[in-house]
């Protein structure tokens, strides 16, 4: 009986250290996702639901300037961190939601961005614009300013 | 439609207009049926159909003012479904000028002519379209008023308050159709439309759901020609009650109408008399998910009080009763595809029938 046990064991041990540097990679990095703007714009601060309303197609106003919101498309791990997370919907529901609002009463969507240089431009060209990236993004990038932080924790 | 042409090369110029920003959706849908008609029923119905239906929609949107376009194409039809020039009050209000949806019930101005965005594949019989032998006005010509009020919870009062001219109803020996107004109907003399009047308010728990319960009154006057012996007009009132409630699996969507009509009547042998007859319809539609991207849905649909009242019974092809069972499954990115069977009475027929209909359904891009 100790003998099978034993050899269980060494099984184990075996398989944990085969597992172990892929267990670290996986395990994974804390990050951030934050919601930017630009450093030229007067500061404001946004509350999640004012987030969710000004990405789900709805004015925000501050200070009495009509926000307009970028969705950052171009890494498809914060954007999906985003729509679970802060919008709480899946993408196909998130684009179905804001097609029908567009189609029933017309205005437009928030305009989505995959290439992230295009993204900076926007970001910089209008001051009442307002996107999502993670933190560690956004700290290299001088110009903007992080605005909230919408969620924190450790991806896999 | 009279000016039609003119008025879509109109509306796709200012579509085009720089310096204003906006969206082009396309919508594509093709439904094949099979019905099992009774005899009396064959005449105004085929067995069999194969439906291909185009959707366009555009807009504009500028600080100040919206343009909006949708317009329908189908082999046997084409027609500008909404034509409306917006003057953004401010961020959530906005007068509109020009075709519109009428804002009674629930269905109409949720789904508008984009089927992709039903859960089913067709309209309950008391918001069908005018070429489809619906019987209450669902297009109007004139202006709408329409907005939102945010609380600070973040609850919303939506209202809707249109005035302009309705459709004229026309008979023949197949029975009355709507002919709804263009979009310059109001300006046409000749009372060859008359005014309309419709109020909408909806409660919204949270605004950034879809869940609404609502009500809603609406008076229209209708030119009638050919109709039934009913001389002159037809005044319809109609009032009622809708909600829609859904969460991440279930959804339920229904209303209740009331609707009274009075009527000039003018038989031969009998002298000019006016009557009112009143009516009611509820629809209840229900749908699970019950896995992702598969939906079933089951729809009931009745009528009660129509059997004297002349103007309905004009209506060959309203759809009086109905239950049906559908399957939705979004296969892909914004395309759909459904399989419905139903039964459904109708106005014309003396026994109700089975269908079944398959249907796919796309949004571009």
């Amino acid at each position: 009986m100790s003998g099978l046990a034993g050899k269980h064991l060494t099984r184990l041990c075996l398989l944990l250290a085969l597992l172990a540097p892929g267990i670290g990679t996986a395990i994974a990095e804390e990050k951030t996702l934050v919601l930017v703007s630009s450093r030229s714009a007067p500061a404001f601060q946004l509350t999640r639901k004012e987030t969710r309303l000004l990405f789900m197609g709805l004015p925000v106003d501050k200070g009495g300037r009509p926000l307009q919101a970028l969705l950052n498309a171009s890494d498809p791990l914060a954007y999906q961190v985003f729509l679970q997370k802060v919008i709480y919907m899946s993408a196909q529901n998130y684009e179905k939601r804001l097609l029908s609002k567009v189609f029933r009463l017309g205005g437009r969507r928030p305009p989505k961005f995959r290439d992230p240089q295009q993204l900076l431009r926007a970001l910089s060209a209008q001051p009442n614009a307002v996107s999502f990236m993670w933190e560690s993004r956004a700290r290299h990038h001088p110009q903007l300013r992080i605005v909230a932080r919408l969620w924190s924790g450790s991806i896999e | 439609m009279r000016h039609k042409t003119p008025l879509t090369l109109f509306t796709l110029l200012l579509l085009w207009l720089p310096g204003a920003q906006g969206e082009w959706l396309v919508f594509t849908d093709v439904t094949a049926s099979a019905r099992d008609l009774p005899a009396d029923m064959t005449k105004i119905m085929a067995s069999r159909e194969l439906e291909p239906m185009l959707t366009l929609f555009g807009n504009r949107d500028q600080e100040h003012y919206q343009i909006l376009f949708e317009g329908m194409l189908k082999p046997d039809a084409a027609a500008i479904e909404r034509l409306q020039l917006g003057w953004n009050i401010d961020a959530n209000n906005t007068l509109w000028l020009g075709r519109f949806h009428n804002p009674f019930d629930y269905w109409s101005d949720r789904f508008h002519h984009g089927l992709y965005f039903q859960t089913s594949q067709s309209r309950p019989g008391v918001v069908a379209f005018e070429e489809d032998g619906g019987v209450m006005p669902i297009h109007l010509s004139g202006l709408l008023l329409s907005g939102i009020q945010i609380t600070p919870a973040m609850a919303g009062i939506r209202y809707d308050l249109a005035l302009g001219v309705g459709p004229r109803v026309n008979g023949d020996s197949d029975g009355s159709r709507l002919e709804s107004p263009t979009p310059l109907a109001p300006l046409e003399g000749g009372g060859r439309h008359k005014p309309a009047l419709s109020l909408r308010l909806a409660y919204l728990p949270d605004i950034l759901d879809e869940n609404e319960l609502g009500l809603f009154i609406s008076r229209t006057r209708m030119p009638t020609e050919n109709v039934n012996g009913i001389q002159g007009e037809v005044i319809q009132l109609a009032g009622g009650l809708f909600g829609h409630w859904q969460n991440k699996r279930m959804e339920l969507l229904g209303a209740a109408i009331a609707i009274r009509h009075h009527l000039n009547m003018a038989m031969p042998d009998m002298a000019r008399q006016t009557m009112n007859h009143l009516l009611s319809n509820q629809y209840l539609q229900g749908a699970y998910g019950f896995r992702p991207r598969w939906k079933i849905y089951s729809r009931l649909e009745t009528t009660q009080g129509i059997k004297d009242d002349p103007y309905i019974q004009s209506f060959a092809m309203f759809v009086k009763d109905r239950a049906l069972l559908g399957l939705r499954h979004d296969y892909r990115r914004q395309q759909a595809i459904r399989l419905e069977v139903a039964r459904a009475r109708h106005q014309h027929g003396t026994m109700p029938f089975n269908s079944l209909a398959l249907q796919w359904s796309a949004l571009w891009p």
